[in-house]
This record gives C-alpha cells, sequence and structure tokens, in this order.
C-alpha cells in the first residue's frame, strides 16, 4: 500500500537562530571534540613504531626531496626557494586538509549523529582540531628546515596568531558548507580531492610567481596565494601582506555567510542523508 | 518536571538522489504488493520520494511512566524512540522533552569499535557534558556492574555483540539521566545480566523518573510496563 501524506504542516522555526546556536553550543564541547581529534590522530597511527611522528617524517622527506628536485630549475637562490615551498606547502596542506576533511565530517560521523543529540558543530570543530593537530606536527620539520637554509623572520611571530584564527574560522566555515553539501551529493567528496591537486598546481607553492603575465595573473586570483601569503610573507620578507588580507578577509566572510545559509537551510535533514 | 509532550509529530525518510531512482523500478516490479512490515511509503508522480515512518504522533509522558514499546520489523518503533531523544528533528509537529536523556538506540552506533571500553565510556560522559574528573567517579560503576573487567582495557571490537550491549547499558544508566530510552536491548544479554537489568530499572524509579523501551517481545514488556504503545505502520496506538 502507498499513500500521499496530507495535512503535514510543516515547523516554521527560525532555522538561522538554530543554526547558530547550534554552532555556538557545539564550541561548548571542546573537551568533547578535542578528544574525538586525538582519538581518531592515534587511530590512524595504531600499531606504528614512530605513530603519530609519521606526519613529521613524510614531511620532512617530501620536502627534502622536492627541494633538491624542483629547486634547480629556479633561478631564485636556493634557501629562499626553500623557505617559499616549505612554508606554502605547509599552509597548502591546512587548506588541503580543510576541503577535502570538510567532506566527510558529517558522513564519517554517521555513528554518533544517529545516536547522540549533540549539535551537529561537534564534528566540525573535531575536523579543524584534526587539521591543526597535523599543522602543528608537521611545522617541526617545516620550521627545522626555514631554521637551516636561514628563510625566516622573527616578526612573522606576530602575524602567527591572527593568521592561525582566521584558518581556524575558515576551516570551520567551509566544514559546515561542505558539510552538508557532501552529505547530500557524494560526488562533492571526490570532486574536491581532484580539485585540491589541482590547486597545488596551480598555487604558487611549487613555483615563486613572476612580477608580470599569465602565471602572476594566475596566482593573484587564486584565493590560496592570498591564504598562504598571509603567513609566508612576513616570515620569508619580513613584510605584511595588506592585500593578501583584505582578500583572505573577504573570501572568508562569503563563504562563512554561505556556510551558515547551507547549513541552516540542511540542518534538520541531514539525518536522512547519512 | 520531567516530560516528554509529542503533538503532531510525523517523521518522513526522504529518499535522495539514486535511492529514488532504484525506487522506481518498485512499481513495475512489486505491484501494489501490499506489505505489512515498514512505513507507507509515500509516491509523487510514481515515484517513491520517501517513507512515512512516523504518521502523527500524540504522546504526553509523565514521571512514573514505564513504557513498553511493541510492533512488528519497520512499524516505527526505533523512530519513534529516536524522535523523543532528539535525534531524528520531526518533519512535522513538534516534540517537547524536559530533562535529561540517556539513550542506547542500537549496539552498532554510538561506539567507537577501535576505541578501549574505557575511552568510550570518556567519549560517552563528555558527550553527556561531564568533565574529566565527573567520568573518572563512574568508571568503578560502570565495571563493577558491566562485569567486563581486564576488557575494559581491550578495543570495543573485541567483545561479543553480549558483551558490546553490557557496556553500552552500563554507560547509559550511570549517567543518571531522568529520560532512559532503551531499543531492542533484551535480545543479546545472557540470562544473569538480564536479572541485573531488571533488578537496576526496578531500583532506578526513584531517580529516573521515565523508562521506554522499544521491543519485539510483547511479553517481556508486559510484565515491566505501566503504558504500552502499539505501533504499525507508522501509527501509534497508545494503550494505557
Amino acid at each position: 500500500m502507498t499513500t500521499t501524506v496530507e495535512g503535514l504542516t510543516l515547523r516554521r522555526k527560525n532555522i538561522f537562530a538554530e543554526a547558530f546556536e547550534d554552532v555556538f553550543r557545539g564550541a561548548g564541547y571542546w573537551r568533547l571534540w578535542t578528544a574525538l581529534a586525538w582519538h581518531a590522530m592515534r587511530q590512524r597511527y595504531r600499531r606504528s613504531w614512530i605513530g603519530i611522528g609519521w606526519l613529521g617524517v613524510s614531511f620532512a622527506v617530501f620536502m627534502t626531496v622536492k627541494i633538491f628536485i624542483f629547486g634547480g630549475f629556479m633561478s631564485s637562490d636556493m634557501g629562499y626557494y626553500a623557505g617559499h615551498l616549505t612554508i606554502g606547502y605547509l599552509i597548502y596542506r591546512l587548506i588541503s586538509n580543510a576541503v577535502t576533511g570538510s567532506c566527510a565530517v558529517f558522513v564519517g560521523a554517521q555513528t554518533w549523529i544517529k545516536s547522540e543529540p549533540l549539535p551537529l558543530s561537534v564534528h566540525v570543530y573535531k575536523m579543524m582540531m584534526n587539521n591543526f593537530i597535523i599543522f602543528a606536527i608537521t611545522a617541526v620539520p617545516a620550521l627545522a628546515i626555514c631554521a637551516y637554509v636561514g628563510a625566516y623572520n622573527i616578526m612573522a611571530l606576530v602575524w602567527l596568531l591572527p593568521s592561525l584564527a582566521l584558518y581556524a574560522f575558515t576551516t570551520v566555515c567551509i566544514g559546515l558548507l561542505l558539510g552538508v553539501i557532501s552529505a547530500r551529493y557524494r560526488d562533492i567528496m571526490h570532486f574536491s580531492q581532484t580539485a585540491m591537486q589541482v590547486a597545488y598546481f596551480l598555487s604558487p607553492i611549487l613555483w615563486i610567481p613572476p612580477e608580470t603575465g599569465p602565471r602572476a595573473m594566475a596566482a593573484f586570483l587564486n584565493p590560496i596565494t592570498h591564504y598562504v601569503a598571509l603567513l609566508r610573507q612576513p616570515m620569508l620578507e619580513g613584510t605584511i601582506p595588506l592585500l593578501s588580507w583584505v582578500i583572505s578577509l573577504s573570501c572568508s566572510l562569503v563563504i562563512a555567510l554561505l556556510a551558515i545559509l547551507f547549513f541552516a537551510t540542511s540542518r534538520r535533514k541531514l539525518i536522512f542523508w547519512l | 518536571m520531567v516530560s516528554i509532550t509529542a503533538r503532531n509529530v510525523s517523521v518522513v525518510f526522504p529518499m535522495v538522489g539514486s535511492d529514488s531512482r532504484h525506487g522506481s523500478k518498485l512499481k513495475k516490479k512489486t505491484g501494489r504488493a501490499a506489505t505489512s512490515v515498514g512505513g507507507k511509503i509515500i509516491l509523487e508522480d510514481d515515484h517513491p520520494v520517501g517513507i512515512l515512518a512516523l504518521d502523527h504522533l500524540n504522546l504526553n509522558v509523565r514521571p512514573g511512566d514505564r513504557i513498553g514499546i511493541f510492533g512488528p520489523n519497520g512499524s516505527g518503533k526505533s523512530t519513534l524512540l529516536r524522535v523523543l531523544g532528539g535525534i531524528y528533528p520531526p518533519t512535522a509537529g513538534e516534540v517537547e522533552v524536559t530533562g535529561k536523556v540517556s539513550a542506547m538506540f542500537s549496539l552498532n552506533l554510538g561506539v567507537n569499535v577501535e576505541a578501549t571500553g574505557l575511552e568510550n565510556i570518556e567519549l560517552k560522559g563528555l558527550m553527556h557534558g561531564l568533565k574529566r574528573r565527573e567520568i573518572v567517579e563512574l568508571i568503578p560503576e560502570i565495571a563493577d556492574f558491566s562485569e567486563l573487567g581486564d576488557y575494559l582495557h581491550l578495543p570495543v571490537k573485541t567483545y561479543s555483540s553480549g558483551m558490546r550491549m553490557r557496556l553500552l547499558f552500563s554507560i547509559a544508566s550511570a549517567l543518571n539521566p531522568e529520560i532512559l530510552l532503551l531499543d531492542e536491548w533484551v535480545s543479546t544479554g545472557d540470562k544473569n545480566f538480564r536479572e541485573k537489568v531488571d533488578e537496576r530499572l526496578e531500583k532506578m524509579l526513584d531517580n529516573t523518573p521515565i523508562v521506554i523501551i522499544a521491543s519485539h517481545n510483547e511479553k517481556r514488556i508486559e510484565n515491566w510496563a505501566s503504558r504500552r504503545i502499539r505501533m504499525d505502520r507508522g501509527k501509534a496506538h497508545i494503550e494505557s
């Protein structure tokens, strides 16, 4: 027997107020999402000798090889290129993990979503925490490389906190946005992986953008360039990338608005898409 | 006051993407074959678009209520329990739950099988807003009641389903809930543990004003429940 539902009166509560409440209440569960993030990390490296240290080891090996191979092609001096590539890749990884990790934020947390009435944003904060643990561990070999080649400015420390704050905020927004979209449309997950691989070559990480020409344009139009510059420019050149701050902040604002829009409209439906 | 009020609550499980396309074969293959299991399938232009899992539920639960939900497979027992536990937002209608809820919905959900029993206790505690110190205080009681002993230090994937049930029930009841929701918990416990569960449920009367249990086993619920809800294809028939 089949039937059509009639007489269902839909609830008309303020979905935006509910979404904001979810996001703020979720932040309050910091003990939980930190614990969940550590559990996930430990699980990934369970039964391996070096454990979580693999993150640092693989980063160091990968960087050394890349500097050795690609450094030869570059006209600029080796020390500068090594710093450019290492810091660039460190931040690119943070962005890339935010995008690809976001797609699994809710799909990967099914077991909890279907059993505990927690704010959904908890799972987004967990992903953010996870990414920052990875960032902190890979930053150790990255800074070691920079110190070794002499590519650093102490004044970058001043910009560390505001940059990390913006990265964290943006990661959460991307998580809310891509999390709900990819729960509904599963292709997004695979698409984002491809997109981030392409973005790696399109962003000035392996290459140093020239002053003019199509590659200079490609670098300028790519938001990743500006997010990377927030930390890389003070670190390598000792100057503040004001334009990049303006562009990054605007991008984050747009992502935040989209995030709250998508999250608010799909929050109640999300569990049925998992 | 601890209470649950549901007004005209309906839950529709939407079919998305390919689920809905698969369903287009449904008409050709099965015709209009009647079935007594599952919620009603909602059609739009001969395409299935959703399943009506809960159909206009009205329910008032007051302190002291011991409610047994029974009914055949797919009749909406678990859905009802999850709506009351705040897991499924109602598609229509309103649910108001006042009180601290603790629930055990399924043996396969709400547990990290790679983590140890103790780590799972920690995660569950954090999910219920406890601090680490408060969680540590609960551990002896959970360990004692579940009788899992050294297994608490091993990953949950090494547990049998009965042992997993012991862990989950021990945690859910140790969290001092005001409302306890249990789904299909009887099937896996051995006789010894079932007796302990019964005993604990008796004792919990004072601290836990509302207990709701869903089960296939009507007989088992009969002795225990003060109110019974019979589910039939998403419709709740309340037999007080």
